[in-house]
C-alpha cells in the first residue's frame, strides 16, 4: 500500500519553458531507462527475492523511483507551459504536441510509446539484481547525456539531483546482490539458477 | 518561518530520511544510522505537523475542520500557484 504526500522529493521550480528539453526529459519517464520502467521493474520484482534484504531495498527504491515520475512530470509541464506554437515547432516538440498536446504522456526521446520490455522481470533473484544494476547505469548516462544538452540552471539542478540517486541505488543493489551471493550454496561457484525449484 | 522556508527544511528532512532508511536496508544492525535515523524521524514529524498546522495537509490523514482541504491548489508541481517545491 502507498500514502500520497503532497510534496516533490526534490523542489522543482522551472522558470523558463523550453520545448527542447522537453521533448529530451520526456525519455526518462516513458523510455527505456526511464522512471516509469525502474518503478515497476523493482516493484515487480520483489515477489521473486528469497531474502528480506532484497525485498526491503526494492520496495523502497521502488518507491522512490514513484516520487521520481512525479518528479520528471513535473519539469515536463513547467517547460512546457505558455508555449507559442512557433516555440513548440523550434525546439522539435511538434511530433509529440500533435498527439499529446503538453499532457504528460510516457514515451522515448525518440518516439516510442512506453513499453513492458523495459520492465525485465526474469523471476531469478541474480539475473535480476544483475538488471536492476545495469539499470541504474542506464539511467545515469541518460541523465549525464540530458546535462551536456541541458541551457538552463533550473533544470541541470534537479536532473543532478535525479542523477545521483542512480548512484546511490546502484551501489544499495551491489549490497543485496552480494548478499544474495553469499547466502547461496558455497560450491555455486556460478551464482546458477539459485532460486527456482520444480 | 514562511511556508517555502518550512517546505524546504521538510524536504532536508524527509530526504536525509529516506537515505538513511535506505542504507539501513542493507545495513540493519548499525547503531549509529539507526539512530540517526530516529532522530531524524522525530525531527521530521515535529516540522511536518508545524507546516500542517500553518499551511494545510500533506497526507490526506492531517486534514482537520469542517471542509476536506487535502485538494486544495497548490500541488506541488503547480509552480505558478506557488507550488513547484
Amino acid at each position: 500500500m502507498w500514502i500520497y504526500e503532497k510534496k516533490l522529493q526534490y523542489p522543482v521550480n522551472i522558470k523558463r519553458p523550453s520545448a527542447r528539453l522537453a521533448s529530451l526529459i520526456v525519455s526518462q519517464l516513458g523510455g527505456p531507462d526511464g522512471e516509469m520502467g525502474a518503478a515497476t521493474r523493482y516493484l515487480n520484482q520483489r515477489y521473486g527475492m528469497p531474502n528480506a534484504t532484497a525485498i526491503g531495498t526494492l520496495t523502497d527504491i521502488g518507491s522512490e523511483e514513484l516520487g521520481h515520475c512525479e518528479m520528471i512530470g513535473a519539469i515536463l509541464y513547467q517547460l512546457t507551459r505558455n508555449l507559442t506554437p512557433e516555440q513548440i515547432t523550434d525546439g522539435g516538440f511538434d511530433k509529440y504536441f500533435v498527439d499529446h498536446t503538453t499532457g504528460i504522456y510516457p514515451t522515448a526521446a525518440a518516439g516510442a510509446p512506453f513499453t513492458a520490455a523495459a520492465i525485465a522481470c526474469k523471476g531469478d533473484p541474480v539475473a535480476d539484481l544483475n538488471e536492476d544494476l545495469a539499470a541504474e547505469q542506464k539511467a545515469r548516462v541518460t541523465y549525464d547525456n540530458i546535462l551536456r544538452l541541458s541551457d538552463d540552471p533550473d533544470v541541470t539542478d534537479v536532473i543532478r539531483f535525479l542523477r545521483q540517486r542512480e548512484i546511490v541505488h546502484y551501489q544499495r543493489f551491489g549490497e543485496v546482490l552480494r548478499k544474495t551471493t553469499e547466502d547461496l550454496d558455497s560450491q555455486n561457484y556460478y551464482a546458477f539458477n539459485p532460486e527456482y525449484r520444480m | 518561518m514562511s511556508e517555502r522556508e518550512l517546505m524546504k527544511k521538510i524536504q532536508e528532512l524527509a530526504f536525509a530520511k529516506a537515505e538513511i532508511q535506505l542504507f539501513l536496508c542493507t545495513h540493519e544492525d548499525n547503531a549509529q544510522a539507526l539512530e540517526d535515523y530516529y532522530k531524524l524521524r522525530e525531527d521530521l514529524a515535529g516540522a511536518t505537523a508545524d507546516y500542517e498546522r500553518k499551511y494545510g495537509p500533506l497526507t490526506a490523514d492531517a486534514v482537520v475542520g469542517s471542509r476536506y482541504s487535502f485538494s486544495d491548489m497548490p500541488w506541488p508541481w503547480q509552480n505558478e500557484k506557488g507550488g513547484g517545491r
